[in-house]
């Protein structure tokens, strides 16, 4: 993938993180260090993405971050590890969503599509993909940090 | 409130199942199941004959748009509403050629989808 369409790519990944944490939950999120080196207690969930283009956006959240936007949209708490796990997968599937709606109807004919998520709980997972375009960003909120890696198929 | 109309959930997230309860049941609704994927999906379809089907696009083993096209040739006249975190107009448009009249991106808001159950029944 040319470099300068990764990089939208990358932009339309990022900025829908941005606006779907705010104007989903009101959460404003910012650049800051690597958060693999923080202690709490970390989920990650990974949604594929099919088409001409082929890649991965891998999510990772403190379960401190997950239960506050869990409470935020629904107004009560998350009891269960695992209910923690299917709502990162959730928010993830939506959020890479709406890049990828994006992407289609910047470029037509991508016909990009969503694989089902999965999900890990890991204190620091790694995911390593020859030949794959790899962009890396974290970010810090005011309930906990953020990690988004998305990687495409590239030259 | 509104008559019981029976919902089928077909969408692999637990998270979306619990979302469309507890935004609609309130209203008189009543979700009779999830499926969690198309061929689970159609296979309850048969079995329990729900007034209206949701229906994600992005499963596994069968995805929304092959699923209501197996369901629209059996039954014409079903009663679909389909949900997806994807909306660009190639898909919406496909959704549309094959014979979905509603669809809704995620996430959705309760009082929308209550607006179009209560359109589309």
């Amino acid at each position: 993938m040319e470099q300068d369409k990764f990089r939208f790519f990358c932009n339309c990944f990022e900025d829908a993180f941005k606006k779907n944490l705010a104007e989903m939950f009101d959460v404003q999120i910012k650049s800051c260090n690597d958060i693999r080196k923080d202690s709490e207690k970390k989920l990650s969930a990974v949604v594929g993405v099919v088409g001409i283009y082929k890649g991965r956006i891998h999510v990772t959240m403190t379960e401190d971050l997950i239960q506050h936007l869990y409470e935020s949209a629904n107004g009560e708490s998350i009891l269960d590890e695992m209910d923690l796990c299917f709502y990162l997968a959730e928010l993830t599937n939506m959020i890479t969503g709406s890049a990828i709606t994006l992407l289609n109807n910047n470029y037509k004919g991508s016909n990009l599509r969503l694989t089902p998520p999965a999900i890990f709980a890991d204190e620091n997972l790694d995911i390593v993909t020859p030949q794959i375009q790899l962009s890396s960003h974290t970010y810090s909120s005011n309930y906990g940090p953020i990690r988004v890696e998305i990687g495409f198929e590239g030259v | 409130m509104d008559q019981a109309y029976r919902v089928l959930v077909i969408d692999d997230s637990p998270m979306v199942f619990k979302a469309v309860k507890r935004a609609i049941e309130p209203e008189g609704f009543q979700v009779v199941d999830q499926a969690f994927n198309g061929q689970e999906g159609l296979e309850k379809i048969d079995l329990l004959k729900p007034d209206l089907i949701i229906l994600d696009v992005t499963m596994p083993i069968m995805d929304g748009i092959e699923t209501a096209e197996a369901l629209f040739q059996k039954n014409p006249d079903a009663k679909v509403i389909m949900l997806s975190a994807m909306g660009d107009e190639e898909l919406t448009s496909k959704a549309k050629q094959i014979g979905i009249k509603i669809f809704l991106t995620k996430p959705f808001k309760p009082e929308e989808l209550l607006k179009n159950i209560r359109s589309i029944l």
